[in-house]
C-alpha cells in the first residue's frame, strides 16, 4: 500500500484495548497517532493540534462522541471525523452523520476496513465533488452525460454499474472495501449474505477491463478493491 | 420456621390488618359520610327537642291559665267556699296531668294540695315547693311551675303543674335520639369497616397474586369476581398486561435458549480450531490458515449478534420515529438491480413488474434490508435455472409486494415457525445463513404495521407483504 499517504490521526477511545490496537496498527502504517481516552481531552486535542483525521468513539466518559463532533463543527473545524459505533444500533449511525461525522464504522471492525476509510476521508477534501468528468488513464467518465469511454470506445453501463465505477474513480489509487461499496453504491447499511459486490464488480470488469490490455480494477486481497491508474 | 414467612403470609401482617383497614379508602369514605350524617342528625335532634319542649310548655301553661280562670269565675259567683269546692273537685279532675293549687286567703289561712310557700304574681318556678303529693312516681326532679293571681277579695290563688312532666318528655326525646344515634353509629362504623375490609381483602389478594407473578409464577392472575365493579375492571386491565408480560417472557426465554444453543456450535468449533493452532506440530502455513478460519468463525458469531441486536431494536419500536415517506417503487427497483447480477450469473430469470410512484411511510434502510433478505432467500433456497418474479402494485389503500419463485417452497406446517429466530427448515440446515433473515423481515413488517404471508404454490413459494400505502398528498 505504498500509495497511502502518511497522516496525523487523533484517536478518541476510552477502551484501552481497542485504542492500543488501533494506535499500533496505524503506527505500523507509518501514521502519527495521538490518543485521548475521554471526550474532553479528545475535544481539546482536536482543537489544539492539526490532524488529518479524527477517529471518535460514540460512547466516551466526560463528553460523548456526538457532542465532540457537534462542538467541532460549531467551531468551524472541518477535520474529517470517522465515528465508531457499537454494533446493532441503527440509530447511532444516523445520529452520528447528522451531527456532522463524515463516516462511521461499526465495532468490532477489521483493521483493513479502518485503514481504507481513514485513507478515503483524508483524501476527500482534494476531490471536488462538483467535477463533472473523471479520468483515470484512458478511462473517462462524464457525470452529466452519464457516459463512459475507454480509449475512445463507448462503454454501456447500467445505472448501478455507473455509480460503482464513479465511486472507484473518485477513490482512484485507494483501497475501497466491500462495506464501503455497499454503503455508497447500493445504500446497503447491513451485511448481505450474498456477495453482490463481487458479482457486480465482475460485471463491471467484463465491460471496463476485459477488452483492454491494462487492467484498472484490482482486487486487494483481504481488503477490497482498488481502481489504479496505470503507471 | 421463620424462614417460611413471606411478607404476604406473615402474622405481623395480620395484626396490621385492622390499621390498614382503618386507612382504607372505603373505610374513610364510610367514616366521612357517617360524620356528616351525625352532624345533620344533631341538628334535627336540636330542632325536634326545642319545638316539642315549647309546644308542651305552651299547652301546659294554657291549661293552667284556663283552670285558674274557671276557679276565678266560681269564686266570683260563690265566694271562697265555692272556690274551695272547685279546688277540691280539681284534685280529682281528669285534666290529663296533675294540677297543684294553693289558695292564700286574706286571713292568712291556706288551702290546697301544696304546703304554704311564698308566692310571686304571674308565672314563676317554685323549686322549693313540696309537691310530693303528686301522683307521679317519686323522683328528684319534680319542680312546680305555677301561675299566681290576686282574687277580688285580695286572696291569692296559685295554680301550677309539675315541671317534671315536660322534663320527662324531653328525656324521652333525648333517649330515643340517643339510642338511635348509637345504633346508627354502630351500623355506619361497622358497615364502613366491613366494606373497607372487603375491599382490603381483595386488594390484599391482588397483592399476593402480583407478588406470586413477580416471584416467577407467570401463570398467576388477579381474581375477577365478575360483578363488574371498578376492582374487577382494574383486575382485568392488570391481567391483560400480565398476559403480555408472560408472552414476552416466554419469547425472551425461547430466544435466550435459542441463542445459547445456536452459538454453542460455532463457539465450540472455534475452540477446536484454536486448539489446533496451539499444537506444536502445526506448520507455519497451516497456522495462518487456522487463524484465518478462526477469525471467520468469530465474524460469523458477531454477525449473528449484530442481527439479534438489530431485531431487538426493531422490535422495541423506537425506530418508528425515524419513519419518512419512502418511494417503495424506486427502492424495489434498486434492490432488484443490486441482485440482478447474482441471479443472472446462476442462470436464473428475473421478472419485475413495479407500479411506479408507490409510497409508504417507513424506515428506508429497514425496508431495503427486508427486500434484500427476501431476494437472498430465493437465491439460497432455489436451484439454478429457476425464475423469480417481483411485483409491486397498489390495491385500494394498500401497497402489495409479491415475490414468487418456482423453487421447492415450504411445507404447510412450517409456515408459522419460519419467522422464529434461528428457525431453519431441515433441508436448509447445511446451507449458509444464521436463521435470522425472516425473523428480521417479520420484525420490520410488524414495525411498519404491515402483513406478511407465505403461500405455497403448486411449485414454489409466494411471499406477500401488504403495506398501508401512503397517498402522495399526505406529508
Amino acid at each position: 500500500m505504498s500509495y497511502d499517504q502518511l497522516m496525523k490521526i487523533l484517536v478518541v477511545e476510552d477502551d484501552t484495548q481497542t485504542a492500543a490496537y488501533v494506535a499500533r496498527a496505524l503506527r505500523e502504517m507509518g501514521h502519527v497517532v495521538d490518543l485521548a481516552d475521554n471526550g474532553r481531552d479528545g475535544l481539546f486535542l482536536a482543537t489544539e493540534a492539526q490532524h488529518d483525521v479524527l477517529v471518535v468513539d460514540r460512547m466516551l466518559p466526560g463528553m460523548d462522541g456526538l457532542s465532540i463532533v457537534k462542538a467541532l463543527r460549531a467551531a468551524q473545524i472541518t477535520t474529517p471525523v470517522l465515528f465508531l459505533t457499537t454494533m446493532g444500533n441503527i440509530e447511532d449511525r444516523v445520529e452520528g452523520l447528522e451531527a456532522g461525522a463524515d463516516d462511521y464504522l461499526v465495532k468490532p471492525f477489521a483493521f483493513s476496513e479502518l485503514n481504507a476509510r481513514i485513507n478515503a476521508l483524508a483524501r476527500r477534501p482534494v476531490l471536488n465533488t462538483s467535477e463533472t468528468a473523471l479520468k483515470v488513464g484512458d478511462l473517462e467518465l462524464d457525470i452529466l452525460k452519464r457516459a463512459v469511454e475507454r480509449g475512445g470506445k463507448r462503454i454501456d453501463l447500467q445505472p448501478q454499474e455507473f455509480r460503482l465505477l464513479e465511486f472507484l474513480m473518485r477513490h482512484v489509487d485507494q483501497v475501497v472495501t466491500r462495506t464501503m461499496l455497499l454503503e455508497n453504491v447500493w445504500d446497503f447499511h447491513f451485511d448481505p449474505q450474498t456477495n453482490i459486490v463481487e458479482t457486480n464488480i465482475s460485471r463491471l470488469r467484463s465491460k471496463v477491463d476485459k477488452a483492454f490490455d491494462v487492467e484498472l480494477i484490482h482486487t486487494v486481497r483481504g481488503a477490497g478493491y482498488a481502481l489504479r491508474s496505470p503507471d | 420456621m421463620l424462614s417460611s414467612f413471606t411478607p404476604y403470609a406473615g402474622l405481623d401482617m395480620r395484626s396490621d390488618r385492622l390499621t390498614r383497614t382503618l386507612r382504607s379508602t372505603a373505610f374513610r369514605l364510610a367514616a366521612a359520610s357517617t360524620s356528616l350524617f351525625i352532624a345533620s342528625y344533631v341538628v334535627v335532634f336540636a330542632i325536634t327537642f326545642w319545638v316539642a319542649s315549647n309546644a308542651l310548655e305552651t299547652q301546659r301553661r294554657g291549661a293552667i291559665e284556663q283552670e285558674l280562670a274557671t276557679m276565678e269565675i266560681r269564686f266570683t259567683h260563690g265566694g271562697l267556699s265555692e272556690l274551695k269546692q272547685a279546688i277540691r273537685e280539681e284534685k280529682d279532675a281528669v285534666s290529663g296531668f296533675p294540677i297543684f293549687v294553693l289558695l292564700k286567703t286574706i286571713t292568712g289561712s291556706t288551702f290546697g294540695n301544696i304546703p304554704p310557700l311564698k308566692v310571686k304574681m304571674g308565672w314563676s318556678d317554685y323549686p322549693d315547693a313540696d309537691i310530693s303529693t303528686s301522683p307521679l312516681e317519686d323522683h328528684d326532679e319534680r319542680m312546680l311551675t305555677g301561675f299566681a293571681k290576686k282574687l277580688g277579695d285580695g286572696s291569692i290563688l296559685l295554680v301550677g303543674f309539675d315541671r317534671f312532666n315536660i322534663i320527662e318528655t324531653q328525656e324521652a326525646i333525648v333517649s330515643a335520639f340517643g339510642w338511635s344515634a348509637f345504633a346508627m353509629l354502630f351500623f355506619a362504623i361497622g358497615g364502613g369497616i366491613l366494606i373497607g375490609w372487603r375491599a382490603f381483602y381483595r386488594i390484599d389478594a391482588f397483592n399476593g397474586q402480583l407478588h406470586a407473578f413477580g416471584e416467577g409464577q407467570l401463570g398467576s392472575r388477579l381474581s375477577v369476581n365478575g360483578n363488574g365493579d371498578e376492582l374487577d375492571e382494574l383486575a382485568k386491565g392488570v391481567n391483560d398486561t400480565l398476559e403480555r408480560v408472560e408472552r414476552l417472557m416466554d419469547s425472551l426465554q425461547q430466544v435466550s435458549s435459542d441463542i445459547a444453543h445456536d452459538l454453542r456450535t460455532p463457539l465450540s468449533r472455534l475452540r477446536q480450531r484454536l486448539e489446533e493452532a496451539s499444537l506444536d506440530s502445526i506448520s507455519r502455513e497451516d497456522f495462518a490458515l487456522v487463524l484465518d478460519d478462526a477469525r471467520e468463525r468469530v465474524d460469523d458469531i458477531l454477525s449473528t449478534f449484530t442481527a439479534l441486536l438489530g431485531i431487538a431494536q426493531i422490535e422495541s419500536g423506537t425506530l418508528r420515529k425515524k419513519f419518512t415517506a419512502i418511494n417503495l417503487s424506486e427502492l424495489c427497483q434498486s434492490v432488484v438491480e443490486a441482485y440482478r447480477a447474482a441471479f443472472e450469473n446462476e442462470g436464473r430469470h428475473i421478472n419485475v413488474a413495479i407500479e411506479p410512484g408507490v409510497k409508504i411511510h417507513g424506515e428506508r434502510n429497514l425496508i431495503t434490508q427486508v427486500l434484500a433478505n427476501l431476494l437472498e432467500n430465493v437465491l439460497r433456497h432455489t436451484s439454478t435455472g429457476t425464475s423469480m418474479s417481483l411485483r409491486l402494485f397498489t390495491e385500494g389503500q394498500t401497497a402489495i409486494l409479491k415475490i414468487t419463485d418456482n423453487g421447492p417452497g415450504i411445507p404447510e406446517a412450517e409456515k408459522e415457525k419460519i419467522f422464529q429466530r434461528f428457525y431453519r427448515l431441515e433441508r436448509s440446515r447445511t446451507s449458509p445463513g444464521n436463521g435470522l433473515g425472516l425473523s428480521l423481515v417479520k420484525a420490520v413488517v410488524d414495525l411498519h404495521s404491515a402483513d406478511i404471508r407465505l403461500d405455497a404454490l403448486s411449485s414454489g413459494l409466494e411471499t406477500t407483504i401488504q403495506f398501508p400505502a401512503l397517498s402522495i398528498a399526505t406529508p
